[in-house]
């Protein structure tokens, strides 16, 4: 294994997750968030060169990633006050468990929000601290902080009323 | 009801990614040679349809001069066309912007798009004029060589290919394209003022 396949396959491990529930809550899809991924990781390897190590490298990653997503935009129709196509949801998991039909429940409510609110969030849910949040979205983190405030509310509010249905 | 602590320990029992790091190395692979083949296919088709057009320049014998100027229509519009593919493709090739901050980043996909669509557009107007042009050129040759009848044929069928492509086709693809840009358009203007400080 050469040194830069080395290098990449950490990043892969360290990253992969994360990119994975971006996508997905972006796109409320598997097979698309998969897609999604892959094409994050084949930029990142092509990019692996150009990499000066000014930021973090999953700062870089997330940045690739969200731009993706944002590149997918293009084609999609969808717009946010649609509810995700549900049989996407619930083909998540070949046998939806109580735990699964609630994490399908999440990604719902997730896809009632705003574009950029569904990348904060999955990056909230997945602890990414809130400086490299900030430094990914280009904002203030006070800023940021009043958005998270705000996104976490909301989705809570939203999972709670769907919830009881 | 659950707060948002809750959904937190909720978010931490997903299953693990469903790709591994094999099957991406094995995409990133396979990703780089379906670009290069596709690339190359383009280039050999286009490739052997202008040694075709050169070949029959040059063997045949033509009486008129707008024959000539024909072939060479012909031959710049699929030199013009290969030429083109491989601008796309180095810049298909390029992912610096995919670095951009995603304000930045929203605003380079609104002109690339805006530009695109103006490039398709022109190229599919100058394709139909070269062609169309050379194919009615290509007229005056058989006035001389054919009979009255099929040298009839041949002009309605050039007129009514010229006027449909040009009346017909490109008109529904620039309809088309124009509704699509306009769409996507407004929906990156709505996702850029999300990312407004």
């Amino acid at each position: 294994m050469s040194e830069k396949e080395t290098l990449f396959k950490e990043i892969f491990e360290q990253n992969s997750s994360k990119v994975y529930h971006l996508s997905l809550g972006y796109t409320g899809d598997e097979d698309v968030a998969n897609d999604l991924m892959q094409e994050t990781f084949i930029k990142v390897w092509q990019n692996m060169d150009g990499f000066r190590q000014q930021s973090q490298v999953s700062t870089w990653v997330y940045r690739i990633a969200i731009n993706t997503c944002l590149s997918h935009l293009r084609s999609e129709k969808r717009r946010n006050s649609d509810p995700l196509n549900s049989e996407h949801l619930e083909n998540l998991v070949d046998e939806p468990s109580n735990k699964q039909e609630q994490i399908n429940q999440l990604y719902k409510s997730i896809s009632y929000l705003e574009e950029n609110e569904r990348m904060i969030i999955t990056m909230v849910l997945d602890e990414v601290p809130y400086p490299e949040i900030a430094e990914v979205f280009d904002i203030s983190e006070g800023n940021l902080r009043v958005k998270i405030h705000r996104i976490k509310q909301k989705l809570t509010r939203i999972y709670n009323q769907h919830e009881r249905f | 009801m659950k707060d948002f602590e809750a959904i937190k320990v909720l978010w931490k029992v997903q299953k693990e990614v469903p790709v591994s790091y094999d099957t991406v190395i094995k995409n990133i692979s396979a990703n780089r040679k379906s670009y290069a083949v596709k690339l190359v296919l383009q280039g050999i088709v286009v490739f052997i349809a202008i040694i075709a057009v050169v070949a029959i320049w040059f063997l045949k014998h033509f009486y008129t001069w707008t024959t000539h100027l024909s072939m060479f229509i012909l031959c710049y519009c699929m030199i013009y066309y290969l030429i083109m593919q491989f601008r796309e493709y180095k810049q298909v090739k390029q992912f610096d912007q995919h670095l951009l901050k995603p304000h930045a980043f929203i605003e380079y996909l609104k002109r690339y798009k805006q530009n695109s669509y103006l490039f398709n557009t022109r190229n599919f107007k100058m394709y139909t004029l070269g062609i169309g042009t050379a194919f009615l050129l290509i007229l005056f040759e058989l006035y001389f060589i054919t009979s009255p009848l099929l040298f009839l044929i041949f002009t309605i069928a050039a007129v009514a290919w010229f006027l449909y492509s040009y009346f017909v086709l490109m008109k529904a693809y620039t309809k088309q394209e124009k509704s699509r840009i306009e769409k996507m358009i407004s929906q990156l203007e709505r996702v850029k003022k999300q990312f407004e400080e």
